[in-house]
């Protein structure tokens, strides 16, 4: 049964993780880490948004990349890397198959409340689903747009942009 | 352990360190977020995780490196100075081996000059090598320093002897007499060259196991009070990098071997007498002399040896030319080994009217026997040349050291002023063995392998009452025999033990058991005798089936 999110959620005594990126304002854009950049207070997240960045920071990942969890992450990137991505069809081909490892990823350890902790239904993924997939060979960019389902039903469409590494 | 890194984790030990410290800072931090795909996991716990895992692993390695039975578990892969960081708490060192040393005879054509530096170097067929410790002048009418080339008996060629040295530490660099040698590079004028002296000495690092066993000795109270404590201080005094003592026997008072505390008319025991045996080689340790004889009757020579000749000697091994090498390849343990003049030997005692040591004139033989203030006469017969003197080579059982001991305990500084401590060389039962065992077409045995470790073997009993034919079965067995023939005519195991009176014994059967032939009035008891074996006294045959 889907558990619906209230209108208004209390994130009391929520578990929180660190923003992904959080001095970036615009990860893309930026050529240059300065140091006048990474003032701002370090933030926390939580709730969707930290389920997102979940997402994303393991979609993002490569495998065999991590020290001692090789399997953590997908072949996305080092796909469209490897010059491997043509077309859109290929690219949604590649993002299905990287989309299943990232959901076998999360749910692993939102499997495991004694080891983590309970995950509350808005922060368990439910599905992530292609929404768009736009490729920019001027810019050497990839931007895809997945919406992703949460265990209590609420959903939520970002943005990924990755650029190629030429 | 500094040497350790991240490299050297494994999955196994990361993913323990890992669920340690989720664990541990979830207790803490419950609301903190660990799963997989958090940046907290990859900025916090992994790196943890990874150093945890290091840091336990570098406990381990510490732990291990506490422990000697840790350290026995790698012993091949063990650093030296590891053990000794433990020993060092108890005031020890590891044993390390020590170089065998001998003599080579180097056969030439003619009765050349040579100068030969100190490092030239001769090697076996196996490639094994020996080497000169200091630069030698050899040539005809040598002078004082320099060594003589000498003609052959027949004059068919020329020889010298050279001391030499084994290039590194270890038992198997012992040689037998008349092992090939040859030089390194080119030596003018040179025939052949063999083992005159039998390279001996050579000995192997201390094992952990058997640092393990001289832990209680070495830790305890160092004086010559009791068994223990004469034995932990001459340990202590003595065995260094190149001596070792493999092992000490005490016979003090009411022990069957320890005549010298009897010395009054109702032979009452009456203590602070004790005949110290000392075995301080693991391979029996001969040494060469060369002694000139004088013809007393027709083919008929009489030697003396000296008691600081070959200080407490056990028994004449052989005695020969001078030129001659004896290589007693079917010998069986007997003395004196094949290829040996016939002699009798005399022993009596020497210079005891000097010392305080208390020995009964009336058995002086006995009481002196193989300690430092024995000496004797040998008559050599049948010898071919008559000739008013001539020289010999004698080959003598001799335990290293013997001297050097003796005048330790004898020092005021030393010695309790109670006590009277004679050292003595351990009286050696021989040991030959003749054996058929069988093996497997698919697991062949290495026979050269197994007589050095039956050798091994028997060289370390010391002062046991027997020794069996089972223990040696055992030990084929556990080098891939499949089965040993133990019928009478299958093996034959035997061995003979010189008493201190001159009278050879020979054992022999399922075990020789020296306490069946005990008899402490010529000191030979299980206390007083070691085992001995030479590889030329083990005969394997091996058989395929």
């Amino acid at each position: 049964m889907v558990e619906h999110i209230p209108y208004v959620v209390d994130y009391t005594d929520r578990q929180v993780d660190i923003e992904l990126l959080q001095h970036i304002k615009k990860p893309v854009e930026l050529q240059l880490v300065h140091v006048s950049n990474v003032q701002d207070v370090p933030k926390i997240v939580t709730g969707i948004e930290k389920m997102v960045q979940r997402y994303a920071l393991l979609l993002l990942s490569s495998l065999n990349t991590v020290k001692f969890d090789t399997a953590q992450g997908t072949s996305l990137l080092g796909a469209m890397l490897g010059g491997m991505i043509f077309n859109g069809g290929q690219a949604n081909s590649i993002f299905s198959i990287a989309n299943i490892g990232v959901l076998r990823q999360m749910r692993d350890d939102d499997a495991k409340p004694d080891t983590y902790g309970v995950s509350p239904a808005d922060e368990r993924i439910a599905t992530a689903r292609l929404v768009d997939i736009d490729i920019d060979f001027t810019q050497s960019q990839l931007t895809i747009t997945v919406k992703i389902t949460t265990a209590a039903g609420a959903d939520i469409v970002f943005v990924v942009p990755v650029a190629a590494s030429r | 352990m500094a040497d350790l890194t991240l490299s050297d984790i494994n999955q196994d030990d990361f993913d323990s360190a890992e669920a340690i410290i989720v664990a541990l800072t979830r207790t803490e931090y419950p609301n903190l977020d660990l799963r997989r795909g958090t940046v907290l996991r990859d900025l916090l716990v992994r790196p943890a995780a990874a150093y945890t895992a290091l840091d336990e692993k570098r406990m381990d390695e510490l732990r291990a490196k506490q422990s000697l039975i840790s350290l026995q578990e790698n012993e091949a892969t063990v650093d030296p100075d590891d053990v000794n960081a433990i020993l060092s708490n108890f005031n020890m060192t590891r044993n390390v081996g020590s170089m065998a040393t001998g003599e080579i005879r180097v056969r030439i054509n003619d009765a050349l000059t040579y100068t030969l530096a100190k490092g030239f170097q001769f090697t076996t067929l196996d490639g094994q090598l020996y080497e000169l410790t200091q630069t030698y002048t050899i040539k005809p009418d040598a002078d004082a320093g320099q060594i003589e080339v000498e003609a052959s008996n027949d004059g068919s060629y020329y020889f010298f002897i050279l001391p030499a040295t084994a290039v590194e530490a270890g038992a198997e660099y012992n040689l037998e007499q008349a092992t090939a040698l040859e030089p390194i590079g080119s030596l003018y004028g040179f025939i052949a060259g063999d083992v005159y002296s039998a390279f001996v000495g050579g000995v192997d690092d201390e094992t952990i196991s058997e640092i393990i066993t001289r832990l209680p000795v070495a830790i305890s109270n160092r004086s010559l009070t009791n068994r223990t404590s004469i034995e932990a201080k001459l340990r202590d005094a003595f065995e260094n990098d190149t001596f070792q003592i493999q092992a000490i026997s005490v016979q003090g008072m009411g022990d069957e071997a320890q005549l010298r505390d009897k010395h009054n008319p109702m032979g009452f025991t009456v203590g602070s007498r004790v005949d110290v045996y000392s075995r301080n080689f693991v391979t029996p340790n001969v040494v060469t002399l060369q002694k000139t004889g004088t013809l007393i009757a027709p083919n008929t020579y009489q030697i003396t040896i000296t008691a600081a000749d070959a200080p407490g000697y056990y028994a004449i091994r052989s005695i020969s030319e001078v030129e001659a090498v004896v290589s007693p390849a079917l010998d069986f343990g007997s003395l004196p080994v094949a290829g040996s003049y016939a002699f009798v030997e005399v022993r009596a005692a020497s210079g005891i009217a000097d010392t305080y040591h208390d020995i009964d004139p009336d058995n002086s033989m006995i009481e002196t026997a193989y300690s430092v203030f024995q000496a004797a006469t040998v008559t050599i017969t049948g010898v071919p040349q008559t000739t008013a003197t001539r020289a010999f080579k004698v080959e003598l059982y001799v335990t290293p050291g013997l001297t050097d001991m003796q005048d330790y305990v004898d020092l005021t500084a030393v010695r309790n002023l109670e006590a009277d401590i004679l050292i003595r060389q351990p009286l050696m039962c021989m040991v030959g063995l003749e054996t058929t065992l069988y093996y497997s077409e698919r697991n062949p045995v290495d026979v050269p392998a197994m007589k050095s470790d039956i050798v091994n073997y028997i060289n370390t009993r010391s002062f046991l009452r027997n020794l069996t034919r089972s223990e040696l079965s055992s030990l084929l067995l556990s080098n891939g025999a499949t089965r040993v023939d133990l019928s009478d005519q299958g093996t034959r195991l035997e061995g003979s033990i010189r008493d201190a009176a001159g009278v050879m014994h020979t054992l022999s059967g399922d075990a020789l058991d020296v306490e069946s032939i005990a008899d402490g009035t010529v000191l030979m008891t299980a206390d007083t005798c070691v085992f001995g074996a030479e590889e030329y006294n083990i005969h394997i045959t091996a058989i395929q089936e």
